[in-house]
């Protein structure tokens, strides 16, 4: 065939190149693609400042002679294992610190689930007030609510539990409100017409509907909030996290050392425990 | 009708209802009588206000204007427990399985009978009341499938799952079923099957069915009565040796093709 064949005579095999409409805003959006990664790096740059970043600090804090491996490791090495049952009791409080916030996390954000989420909410201006309520309580720090909860119980395991329990509330009622806000809505209409009330509605075709997605959501926050509960530790809630603060403090390298490795076991495990009870779930 | 007081009021009667979202009106003030021991069959193209119309009928939303009589009680006046206690005269049906996919069979009709139970007696999601229990079996044993009650509603069929739904409207002891595409999930010896029972329930029970459907042939086979809508209006309402051809037709012609 031949490029000046007649139009309309051209056949499957006429294959003259197509022309493309004009991409009529590639100048436009190129600027704005430029423009982007100037923001980017901008930040960048602007935090590098602000968090006073420093190459020869990074390297000289690692490598150098009084630096971790040249300095920290050696003196850690080998773990003192007289520490490993107090390490491991320590961590078992831990534990029951995470378990303990993750259940009664797990009750309030049920609680709140019947205004939380909009498809099943008796009124808008309750939904509002309690997705604000779980705002607030997920944007103030763990550590920042333990603050204030060790000003008014003391030094006790109990605040972090307190303090884990309110942030837990305000994460996972968010995330079973959107999981029941994207429920299948025909089982909840079908008993509203049958007559049910809203809380037999809730506890027969909602929370049954749910429950699984609830249940392996909880979990999937299981070995978050064990790490959170070592850090609010270390503060003063007590637990594996106190101790490791307390002997770094006195320079006992070989003794955190056993700490971090019983911690390192404990949070592996949880890790996996969560994924086959997840498994599980979604089976 | 309405020959006496013994006459009880028709199950369902919808009057003068209009319904529109934005500015798309969906319903243009549509009435109709539904009674007991019929099987009404509702045909209509994508989007006539099929669904709408069942939803304004027992309040999942609420009309602009007209009523929603269910067996005599306008339930656009009641709030609460007395718009709940009224509403279980009807039950509904979905196209999509209304079932909790994560409980029994058993259970889920058991749930048809939950405005008749306190709240006290309905807090265990895992033990229903004994009556609650031998009237669910006995709604399953209705739509033959008495054998499968203690199978998860999720693992149904498509066909079995419809029944289930119904035996839980049996349960409930609803005197209206409304059913919304009823049977077009399923494959048409099921969805015979289904179309049978929905008869048989007006005819034997004496209930008062409406259901839209898409496929004009079930309708026509199975219906008492064929209402044609087209627009948000109802362009026919007969028997069904009454209907012709050209009317089912017209229904679903497309605006574009009609001008
Ligand atoms: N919640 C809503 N908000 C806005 N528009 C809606 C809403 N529900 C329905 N509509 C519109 O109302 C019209 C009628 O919808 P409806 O679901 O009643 O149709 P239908 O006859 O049931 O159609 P189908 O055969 O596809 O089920 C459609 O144009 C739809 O887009
Ligand atoms: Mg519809």
């Amino acid at each position: 065939m031949s490029i000046d064949a007649p139009i309309g005579a051209a056949g499957p095999g006429a294959t003259a190149t197509p022309r493309l409409p004009p991409r009529t805003r590639a100048t436009r959006s190129r600027l704005i693609a430029y423009g982007a990664v100037a923001v980017v790096l901008g930040l960048l740059i602007f935090s590098w400042i602000d968090a006073q970043g420093s190459v020869t600090q990074f390297f000289d804090g690692l490598f150098a002679r009084k630096g971790l491996f040249r300095d920290v490791v050696p003196h850690s090495l080998p773990p003192d294992l007289s520490a490993l049952w107090g390490g491991v009791r320590a961590a078992v409080t831990t534990l029951a610190i995470a378990i303990l916030s993750i259940a009664f996390g797990l009750i309030g954000a049920i609680a709140m689930l019947p205004l939380a989420a909009r498809n099943i909410t008796p009124s808008r201006p309750l939904y509002e007030l309690a997705r604000v309520v779980q705002a607030i309580l997920r944007a103030i720090p763990e550590l920042i609510m333990l603050l204030f909860f060790l000003i008014v119980f003391g030094f006790t395991p109990f605040a972090a539990v307190v303090a884990l329990t309110f942030h837990g509330i305000g994460v996972k009622g968010k995330l079973f409100a959107e999981a029941v806000e994207e429920m299948e809505m025909a089982p909840v209409e079908a008993l509203r017409v049958a007559g049910a009330s809203r809380i037999q509605v809730f506890l027969h075709a909602v929370l049954p509907g749910v429950r699984n997605t609830l249940l392996a959501l909880t979990m999937y926050r299981l070995d978050a909030n064990f790490r959170s509960a070592v850090t609010l530790g270390a503060v003063g809630g007590g637990g594996i996290g106190f101790l490791i603060d307390n002997e770094l403090n006195a320079f006992q390298f070989k003794i955190v050392c056993t700490y971090m490795i019983v911690l390192v076991v404990f949070v592996l495990a949880i890790e996996r425990v969560s994924t086959i009870v997840r498994a599980r779930l979604n089976a | 009708m309405g020959s006496g007081a013994a006459a009880a009021d028709p199950p369902l009667v919808i009057e003068g209802i209009r319904k529109r979202f934005g500015e798309n009106e969906v319903l243009g003030g549509v009435s109709l009588t539904l009674r007991r021991g019929e099987l009404l069959a509702v045909l209509g193209g994508n989007g006539c206000g099929k669904s709408t119309l069942l939803r304004c009928a027992v309040r999942l939303l609420d009309p602009d204007a007209g009523s929603a009589r269910l067996c005599g009680q306008d339930l656009a006046a009641l709030r609460g427990r007395s718009l709940r206690m009224a509403r279980r005269e009807a039950a509904v049906v979905f196209q999509q399985i209304a079932l909790v996919k994560q409980r029994s069979a058993l259970e889920n009709v058991c749930c048809g009978a939950l405005a008749q139970m306190s709240l006290g007696r309905s807090l265990s999601t895992t033990a229903f009341p004994t009556e609650v229990r031998d009237r669910a079996a006995m709604a399953l044993q209705r739509v033959g499938m008495l054998d499968k009650a203690w199978q998860r509603a999720g693992t149904l069929s498509g066909g079995q799952a419809q029944r289930v739904a119904i035996a839980r409207a049996y349960c409930q002891q609803a005197t209206v079923i409304l059913a919304d595409e009823p049977v077009s999930a399923l494959d048409p010896r099921a969805a015979e099957e289904v179309m049978e029972l929905l008869a048989d329930l007006a005819h034997s029970d004496g209930l008062a069915v409406l259901a839209v459907l898409h496929q004009p042939e079930l309708a026509l086979r199975h219906a008492d009565r064929v209402l044609g809508m087209r627009l948000g209006a109802f362009a026919f309402d007969k028997r069904p040796d009454e209907v012709a051809p050209e009317e089912i037709e017209a229904l679903y012609v497309h605006l574009h093709e009609a001008a």
